[in-house]
């Protein structure tokens, strides 16, 4: 190739080189433009926003109200707690305090670090969390060494405090911060955001809305490190409102302690109103764990442990209530004619119905019982031939009518109906026919019947006050009706108790605590207490064996329930406990012992002088109709 | 030797050299600045240690003849494309990997490289026809050569740096004797294939093209990287608030401030003074690398400084037209000042081709 040639060929490349001189040169022209528009231009704009960037919003937590007993004792409160943190630009400057630190706040060797690694993927103007809930020692440890931490900022905040720590801890419920479910449905109101804390189970649920107050805030500016530099506006919170419930936690206390370390639930209701003086289940949890972050492997062993410690056993259980249902069997009885108080069976231990032996509990029999008799002594084969007597669907009607196998509208959340069993409802629910022998089991409370705790007490005591059923309810009706949610009314059968079955009956409950019958152990002196034992069979006989076999001796579920004194009964309870054998050595001394605590306070200064009991087993034989 | 190297060293452009110096030097004390509260890494020691060996690359690339380097086209080629085929496998195999090349304590982009190796090729194939007007088979092969590393990178994927190849052959075409008629095809064909593209662009870059669009319209999510760019270089204003001031940067408003939004960081902290001085010497390098393109000994030279050229003004446009707001946001880095040593290697490497034309003008 010539070399002319060469550079005549590098000269038409040459010659375009203005295009793109030109078109580089307007680039820059065009850059230098978007400069001076944003930088200069509209510079006031952005320079307002970026202070708005420095300007900081602090929540300031409202406290939540107290929950009290009825006599304003705490069973819920606040504790002071503090959070312990660092913007992420001092965080440089913690870096060689980290060995005081650790050893100051009483952490693991390299706890800190790893805590610090965990949050520095969370957006870097948001301070990051040393530690929460920090004790009074911790602050006094930081304050101390405030030359060598500059850097760590302190803030308060309320954490909610159960003193009483398991007590009453299905009643109470406990708090959390709001679910991203929650948030989403709305269920906490329109206001809730995210961050807030709010109840979860029992009343700190129900009663969110009186509880839980509105948070206030604090807007700050910070420099460019992050710290506050001014305080530009201060809304304080409103706290939540205190919450007065109708326990009374020395009743409540008592029945923890006699429980011991079953599983269970024990009801106690002043059935003249229905305010529930006490309601505990076994086992419990401490909310106070909920309150400060709960681990996740703590949680699932709440939810997973199969004794089932988050179940409110008082309202969210049914269980067959056994020899109990006598009550009921015999009410039905003496309502529809069928039993007189003079009729009597004899009990060989046994009776054979529709080609099937029944058993007694009590292998000798009891030989001739009248109704009286058959109450104390729990005689199975008189309430055997009393159901067949009455059939299905007339124990169904007056066991209906007493308000079992319905809610009872206590206000708290999750209540199980119960079942009283009835051919249409097995119809419905298995689609198979009754069968007469059926009738019989839930003659003395076996088979399909089961109930809840709750619907026991309010029964006992509604039979007690002659047949008025007050709703159970944890918060007295005035503050439920200053709280906007209104009482449902008592309801009365219709048509109702005649006062003979309720005299009748009451005065075999009474017998059943004071003449020698099941139920002794659960005698309160001079308080006239009337009550029934149950014992419900969980299992078969052959799995009972089984498990004795095994070692692991099965027990039977336990009841008792009842209510005092006889006449214009005060206090009305049911108790039951899980595989606690017999109804009266383990479920009877925990109604005892919640009685005995009322009669103590409200009865014993100014002893009545109860009616003799023989006066009205006196007056029976007039009343005697048929 | 000093006597044959004396006359080399003479005619080396140190204004350029000086200019690219200062830009990285705001570059290593911005990066100080927008990463000083990190616990991790020192990420200005490390930009140090890249500018060191950013200068070390620039002199061997320097000391040998273009011409010469030119003859190992073929072999750079086949590397650049090799090692983008690599960068796929090894994102299918290792997860969480993507564009790069774990090698020991670094990560290798060869995207980044791509773009030499296209300068390269191009410049080599162009200057080797002796025709006054391109044919189309030139032009078809020219595209092909193009067309092969860009679909590699397109697949990782990542667009941002795939258009990067685009200014080269753009450039390339143009100056190699594209007919005018061609040209304005060309622009009408460009036009035609962004429009069609839109229809193939994965979501979340028409998301990204959306916001660019309208920045509120997302105020949390891809807007707000673009907002709170804007705020940064606005709140500047003319003079800055100061190197280590800047609190959209220090309040960890501004996301990848040491990397592809570094300049936002040069805005607030040094003001539309900085900013303009930083574009003033970005223009100054472009200008006389024209110039060397200008005086250049032969077709060869002109082609690979222009290439150069186009690369490093393709992305001082599209960084900062991002920063201030006139582009979308892509992962483009600016060169010289944003932190990443396969972006510092090669700007050091073109401005090593452009120097490298420029000492050898005279020199026969």
């Amino acid at each position: 190739m010539q070399l002319r040639d060469f550079y005549k060929d590098k000269e038409a490349a040459q010659a375009r080189i203005p295009i793109l001189q030109v078109s580089i040169i307007l680039g820059f022209l065009l850059l230098l433009a978007g400069l001076w528009k944003v930088q200069i231009l509209r510079h006031n704009h952005y320079a307002a926003r970026a202070e708005q960037n420095q300007i900081r919003s602090i929540r300031w937590v409202a406290p939540r109200g107290k929950i009290l007993d009825r006599y304003g004792r705490p069973l819920a409160n606040n504790r002071r707690s503090y959070t312990l943190s660092v913007t992420r630009k001092d965080l440089s400057e913690l870096e060689s305090s980290l060995d005081l630190l650790t050893e100051g706040l009483q952490f693991e060797p390299g706890f800190l670090k790893s805590q610090i690694e965990k949050q520095l993927g969370r957006p870097r103007h948001l301070p990051l969390v040393l530690k929460e809930d920090a004790g009074i020692g911790d602050i006094s440890f930081i304050e101390a060494h405030r030359q060598e931490l500059p850097a760590i900022q302190v803030v308060p905040h309320p954490i909610r405090n159960y003193p009483e720590d398991e007590v009453a801890a299905h009643l109470l419920g406990y708090v959390t911060e709001i679910s991203e479910n929650q948030l989403e449905s709305g269920i906490f109101g329109d206001t809730a955001k995210p961050g807030d804390i709010v109840g979860q189970k029992g009343v700190e649920r129900v009663y969110d809305h009186i509880l839980r107050g509105v948070d206030g805030k604090k807007t700050v500016r910070v420099d460019s490190r992050g710290r506050e530099i001014e305080t530009i506006d201060m809304i304080p919170p409103y706290a939540g409102n205190n919450l007065r419930l109708t326990i009374d936690i020395d009743i409540q206390r008592a029945a923890e302690r006699a429980f011991g370390d079953k599983a269970g639930a024990a009801v106690a209701v002043d059935p003249k109103t229905g305010e529930v003086l006490c309601l505990l289940s076994r086992p419990a949890f401490d909310p106070n764990s909920f309150a400060t972050r709960i681990t996740r492997q703590k949680w699932d062993q709440l939810l997973l442990d199969p004794q089932k410690p988050m179940q409110n056993r008082a309202i969210q259980s049914r269980f067959p209530p056994g020899s109990v249902f006598k009550i009921f069997l015999a009410v039905a009885g003496l309502q529809e004619g069928v039993l007189t108080p003079t009729h009597t069976e004899y009990c060989t231990g046994g009776t054979r119905i529709y080609g099937r032996r029944f058993a007694c509990w009590k292998k000798e029999g009891h030989g001739t019982v009248n109704l009286h008799s058959a109450i104390v002594s729990s005689c199975n084969v008189f309430f055997y031939r009393l159901g067949r007597k009455l059939g299905i669907d007339k124990i169904a009607v007056h066991a209906k009518a007493m308000g079992l196998g319905y809610k009872t509208g206590i206000d708290l959340l999750g209540e199980d109906p119960g079942v009283i069993p009835s051919p249409e409802w097995k119809r419905r629910i298995y689609n198979a026919n009754w069968y007469p022998g059926e009738t019989i089991s839930v003659a003395v409370g076996q088979g399909a019947v089961s109930l809840t705790p709750i619907q026991l007490a309010r029964a006992l005591g509604g039979l007690g006050m002659g047949g008025v059923y007050n709703v159970p309810h944890v918060v007295p009706f005035e503050d439920r009706t200053r709280a906007g949610t209104r009482l449902p009314a008592a309801f009365k059968p219709d048509p109702p108790l005649e006062p003979r079955t309720v005299r009748l009956i009451s005065q075999g409950l009474w017998g059943v605590v004071n003449e020698f019958g099941t139920g002794r152990r659960a005698a309160v002196q001079g308080f006239d207490v009337c009550g029934k034992t149950g014992t419900a069979q969980v299992i078969s006989w052959e799995g009972r064996a089984r498990l004795k076999s095994e070692g692991e001796p099965f027990q039977d579920n336990a009841w008792f329930v009842g209510f005092a004194p006889r006449d214009l009964p005060e206090i009305a309870a049911a108790v039951f406990v899980e595989q606690g054998g017999s109804g009266g050595t383990s479920a009877a001394p925990v109604l005892q012992a919640m009685f005995q605590v009322y009669f103590d306070k409200h009865k014993k200064k100014q002893p009545q002088p109860g009616v003799p009991s023989e006066q009205i087993t006196f007056s029976l034989p007039s009343e005697r109709v048929n | 030797m000093p006597k044959q190297i004396l006359p080399y060293l003479k005619q080396c452009d140190w204004v350029m050299l000086s200019l690219a110096l200062a830009i990285a030097a705001v570059g290593v004390v911005e990066i100080y600045s927008a990463t000083q509260y990190e616990l991790s890494e020192s990420f200005y020691v490390k930009q140090i240690y890249f500018i060191i060996l950013g200068l070390v690359v620039l002199a061997l690339v320097v000391s040998l003849d273009y011409r010469l380097l030119s003859q190992q086209v073929p072999y750079i080629y086949l590397v650049a494309v090799l090692s983008l085929l690599l960068v796929l496998f090894i994102a299918a195999a290792i997860h969480g990997t993507r564009g790069w090349i774990p090698l020991g304590a670094f990560k290798i982009q060869p995207a980044e490289f791509a773009k030499v190796a296209i300068v390269l090729t191009l410049s080599r194939f162009l200057s080797e026809n002796r025709t006054h007007f391109l044919t189309s088979s030139h032009i078809i092969k020219a595209c092909l050569l193009v067309g092969l590393p860009l679909g590699l990178i397109l697949l990782q994927p990542d667009l941002g740096s795939a258009i990067t190849l685009a200014p080269p052959l753009a450039v390339g075409l143009v100056l190699g004797g594209l007919r005018r008629r061609w040209i304005l095809a060309g622009v009408v064909v460009v036009t035609l294939i962004s429009a069609a593209g839109w229809y193939s662009l994965k979501p979340y870059q028409k998301e990204r093209v959306y916001t660019f669009l309208e920045p509120e319209r997302d105020p949390s999510g891809q807007g707000y990287q673009a907002i709170q760019s804007r705020i940064a270089m606005g709140s500047g204003g003319l003079l800055g608030k100061g190197v280590t001031q800047g609190s959209q940067t220090a309040l960890g408003f501004l996301p990848e401030s040491h990397t592809d939004f570094i300049f936002s960081v040069v805005g607030e902290e040094l003001g539309f003074a900085g900013s303009f001085i930083i574009l003033a010497f970005y223009f100054l390098i472009i200008m006389r690398s024209i110039r060397i393109a200008q005086t250049a000994r032969d077709k060869l030279g002109v082609f690979l400084v222009l290439g150069s050229v186009s690369v490093l003004f393709f992305h001082i446009l599209v960084n900062v037209g991002m920063v201030v707001g006139l582009a979308p946001i892509t992962g483009i880095p600016l060169p010289l000042l944003s932190y990443g040593g396969s972006s510092m290697l090669t700007t050091f490497i073109l401005l090593g081709l452009i120097i490298n034309v420029g000492m050898r003008r005279y020199i026969y």
